[in-house]
């Protein structure tokens, strides 16, 4: 991989809703690249378009119009079974609310998304565990849902959201739903997670995570107005 | 009294010729009276053919209803799972399973239910005076239990159609926006 691939490069896109019939642009028109390896932080008065960036980003929504490519893959034009297919194993996502599944336990949470994608099941029984040790819930594996903290289970929707080692980690309001104290053990998580490789979109109200950026990147009425390195990625190491 | 014909004589007529000998009496072939019975018999057959479409349909309209409710309360779940790589085809067979495990259940439920207040029936309709002693009401056929157990089946799977549709052709971006406001 040359030292500037970038993950993600996305071209004039535009996202219109039919308001009363009428289109209304939340994206209008907006430009952006991330290299692999980027921590990217998106913040923004309410309504100028973050969250929905970040569902064309994560191909659950489509532009009205732009290119988008993620690892090279024109995420726009795919129909939705490919799509789908990208999604589970292309991106990873974590919700403002958590979202897990209240049935299933959080190693089964974990599992989840590797099942779907067939992995063998004591593959991913085994990456399930290694996942939830290294989020810090390595004893909690058995617990469902309702038996963990906002936080922990954040950590649990973090794992799963790794599950398939995705090329990008996409994140809407990660620590929305925490208190300040849960919230900084996120942005820690968050900032061990980029450390060790994996390529982060988050988008926040919370001044302490865009903090922790490597990059951050204001919008305003659909369209990027200020972006900033904050942290520059460490010297590509050298291939032989 | 019983008239024996000679094979391959003209019943209807004998007994017409029968009729005309004597005012008295009137003559009914085995054939005339087996369709009489049955003619009376077709009466309870229709009500029981109503009264089972009228339940079959509520039946289905009920399933169809509990799976819609099902799918309504976990449409945020459901756009979760799409939104992370959940295949369509997946979501649409776990909830056409629902529509199905409840109209079996229901099935049994109601076959149970049936036999046991045939029983109860049939007790009441025998204690009548002056019936022979082995005469049925309501007889177990296994066959029509199968046809009915098929059909059950059949619109288990079509009452979860229109809720796995509407749970698969969701919106996800705007379920999800609509799941945080809630
Ligand atoms: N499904 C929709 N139909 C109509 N308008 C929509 C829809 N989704 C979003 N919008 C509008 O698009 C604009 C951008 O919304 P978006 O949710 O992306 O904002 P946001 O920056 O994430 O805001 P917040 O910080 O409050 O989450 C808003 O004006 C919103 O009302
Ligand atoms: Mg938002």
């Amino acid at each position: 991989m040359t030292p500037s691939h970038p993950v993600l490069s996305a071209r004039d896109l535009r996202r219109a809703y039919l308001v009363a019939g009428a289109p209304v642009e939340a994206v209008r028109g907006l430009s952006l690249e991330v290299q692999a390896g980027e921590w990217v932080a998106i913040v923004g008065p309410s309504g100028c378009g973050k969250s929905t960036l970040l569902n064309l980003l994560g191909a659950i929504d489509r532009p009205t119009s732009g290119q988008l490519l993620i690892r090279g893959r024109d995420v726009a034009r795919m129909g939705d079974v490919e799509a789908t297919r990208f999604r589970l194993t292309g991106i990873g996502f974590v919700f403002q609310r958590f979202y897990l599944m209240p049935t299933l336990s959080a190693a089964e949470n974990v599992e989840l998304p590797m099942a779907e994608a067939k992995v063998p099941r004591a593959v991913r029984e085994a990456r399930a565990r290694e996942l939830l040790t290294y989020v810090g819930l390595g004893g909690r594996t058995d617990h469902r849902p309702f038996q963990l903290s906002g936080g922990e289970q954040q950590r649990v929707a973090v794992a799963r959201a790794l599950a398939n080692r995705p090329a990008l980690l996409l994140a809407d309001e990660p620590t929305g739903e925490l208190d300040a104290r849960t919230g900084e053990e996120m942005i820690a998580l968050f900032d061990r997670l980029n450390r060790d490789g994996t390529t982060i979109v988050t988008v926040t109200h919370d001044e302490e995570l865009a903090q922790a950026a490597r990059r951050v990147i204001h919008m305003r009425d659909g369209v990027i107005v200020d972006d900033q390195v904050r942290r520059p990625l460490d010297p590509a190491p050298r291939s032989a | 009294m019983l008239v024996a014909t000679r094979p391959g004589a003209a019943v209807e007529r004998v007994g017409r010729r029968i009729e005309a000998s004597d005012t008295r009496v009137s003559a009914l072939s085995t054939e005339a009276a087996l369709r009489f019975v049955d003619e009376r018999l077709s009466y309870f057959r229709q009500l029981a053919f109503i009264l089972a479409s009228v339940s079959l349909l509520t039946g289905f309209l009920l399933v169809t209803t509990l799976v819609t409710v099902s799918v309504n309360e976990r449409i945020g779940e459901i756009a979760v799972m799409r939104a992370i790589g959940i295949a369509r085809e997946r979501i649409v067979l776990q909830v056409m399973l629902e529509g199905l495990v409840l109209s079996v259940i229901g099935a049994v439920l109601g076959l149970g239910l049936g036999l046991v207040t045939a029983q109860w029936l049939n007790g009441i309709l025998s204690a009548f005076p002056g019936l022979p002693a082995a005469f049925d009401f309501f007889r177990f056929e296994p066959s029509a239990a199968v046809r009915s157990l098929g059909l059950i089946i059949g619109c288990g799977i079509g009452a979860g159609l229109w809720p796995a549709w509407r749970a698969t052709t969701l919106s996800i971006a705007q379920t999800l926006r609509e799941e945080a406001v809630a």
